[in-house]
């Protein structure tokens, strides 16, 4: 008597793979049947032979990748960075509930971005000697930005190709002057207001120390803001002393405006720079004497 | 050529569902280096895949990765952490590409300058063989479900990870790539 055969589909025969993904009576009778019928072993074989190329495929598809040691640099220092609040959040728990209920009262009341914003103009408050809180614009009587006679050459000629040398007193002065201890100096930028690459001068009235962790929008999200300026600056977008009147106001304004947002393009705390990065900006500020003599070995 | 993923190569020990006392900062931060290095790669070309660029794959693939090293020092599941870190990649990816496609939809509406380009350039394109290219093509214009599965097929996922991944049944998952493989054979003999 003629009995109708059933063939295995293509889904089972490729959940013959593993154990367990198809139920024990259906798997032995589909492996029977396929010992049997030569066209599904033969599918069975274009199934796997095809998933295998197109496996190869996929896998040697070119990707555009940071070189592994440069990705595991990065990493290693977000997840210290994450271990590091995690330990300090574990260690403020127990003691500190109401200092913290506390701190983020103030933290609301000033913005909610964790820090103290202030408008550029507005006094300086009391502030302990050291805090980082309040440094985030400089203070406008101690650094109300200078700029030094310069040409559209200088500014988008090779990049800081005979710009301005700190006078090697002057750092100290600053730090002093905002009643950071000099000894920290590395946790801070000491930082142009008007960067050089747009004509800043190198004396201490446009110098102010600028925090580079802690903060949203620290050093390196200024950075961001200057290397914009000066890019349009050179394609004769915006004047000169536009630029240098933007940096030397609120940056942060001119950062949200410029870059249509209200927060840092790049979340430096989730993506820290990378070692090479920081090895950069080292270098750079030594050349313009911006780091004390501790840092520079 | 990239080494091929074995398929236990990275299953933790621990039975499924198994809650475990929290990882010391340092063990977790040695197993996460240790998974980074292993799938780091293949974590990247599934979120291109998904449509992030490769401008965008490094920060998205440290996100996935930071998320794993919060969720092994807080003692969850680890069971199996690579389809884990697969399924997170597959969320952060969506979630990235959206923020990317609203953010340009703002960016075109506030300020007609060009943006830049994301499609992937001729060099990144490239491919020595014009039989991988043509297969790549086929791939590339597969349903968005047959491909995903496919994708995390080629990193060497079993078919119970997939559906987990993509929150699909097991049946859903041997159709799509059944279909896809069908697909693939039917281009590959014209």
């Amino acid at each position: 008597m003629w009995r109708k055969v059933r063939h295995v589909s293509d889904g089972e025969l490729l959940l013959l793979a593993d154990d367990g993904l198809l139920t024990p009576r259906r798997r032995s009778s589909a492996l029977a049947h396929v010992a049997e019928c030569p066209r599904c072993a033969r599918r069975r074989a274009d199934l796997a032979a095809a998933a295998r190329e197109v496996g190869e495929a996929c896998r040697e598809r070119p990707v555009a990748m940071a070189p592994l040691h440069v990705a595991r640099d990065r990493l290693r220092t977000a997840i210290d960075m994450r271990a590091a609040r995690s330990r300090s959040q574990a260690w403020a728990a127990p003691g500190l509930a109401a200092a913290a209920v506390l701190l983020v009262a103030i933290l609301s009341w000033s913005g909610g971005d964790g820090i103290g914003l202030e408008p550029a103009g507005a006094p300086a408050p009391a502030k302990p000697a050291g805090s980082a809180s309040g440094l985030l614009l400089p203070r406008p009587e101690l650094t109300p930005g200078s700029v030094r006679p310069v040409g559209m050459e200088d500014i988008c000629g090779s990049a800081l190709a005979g710009g301005p040398i700190v006078a090697s007193q002057v750092p100290r002065q600053v730090f002093e002057a905002y009643g950071v201890d000099y000894r920290r100096a590395g946790d801070y930028e000491l930082d142009f207001l008007i960067t050089p690459e747009l004509g800043g001068a190198s004396d201490a009235s446009n110098l102010w120390p600028q925090p580079y962790r802690s903060v949203t929008w620290n050093a390196y999200v200024k950075d961001e803001l200057e290397r914009h300026l000066r890019r349009l600056v050179c394609q004769g977008a915006v004047d000169l002393a536009t630029a240098q009147e933007e940096l030397a106001g609120d940056w942060i304004a001119a950062y949200k405006r410029r870059f249509d947002t209200e927060r840092p393009l790049r979340d430096y705390g989730r993506f820290p720079l990378t070692a090479s990065d920081v090895e950069a900006l080292q270098a750079e500020a030594l050349e313009q004497r911006l780091l004390p003599e501790a840092r520079r070995s | 050529m990239a080494p091929a993923v074995h398929d236990h190569a990275l299953d933790l020990p621990l039975g499924v569902g198994e809650s475990v006392a929290p990882a010391t900062l340092d063990e977790a931060r040695q197993t996460v280096l240790l998974l980074f290095d292993a799938h780091r790669g293949g974590v990247h070309r599934y979120v291109r895949a998904l449509g992030v660029t490769d401008r965008d794959g490094d920060d998205v693939v440290q996100e996935v990765f930071l998320a794993l090293f919060d969720h092994v020092a807080r003692g969850k599941d680890r069971s199996n952490l690579r389809a884990w870190i697969f399924k997170v990649a597959h969320n952060l990816a969506l979630r990235h590409r959206a923020r990317e496609a609203r953010r340009r939809r703002l960016r075109s509406l506030l300020d007609p300058r060009p943006v830049f380009d994301s499609t992937p350039t001729p060099e990144d394109c490239y491919l020595s063989g014009q039989r991988q290219a043509r297969l790549l093509a086929v791939v590339d214009a597969l349903p968005v479900r047959d491909r995903h599965c496919l994708q995390l097929r080629a990193e060497g996922l079993r078919y119970r990870e997939i559906s987990r991944v993509l929150g699909i049944s097991l049946g859903s998952v041997a159709n799509s790539l059944a279909r896809a493989l069908a697909r693939l054979r039917r281009a590959d003999e014209r």
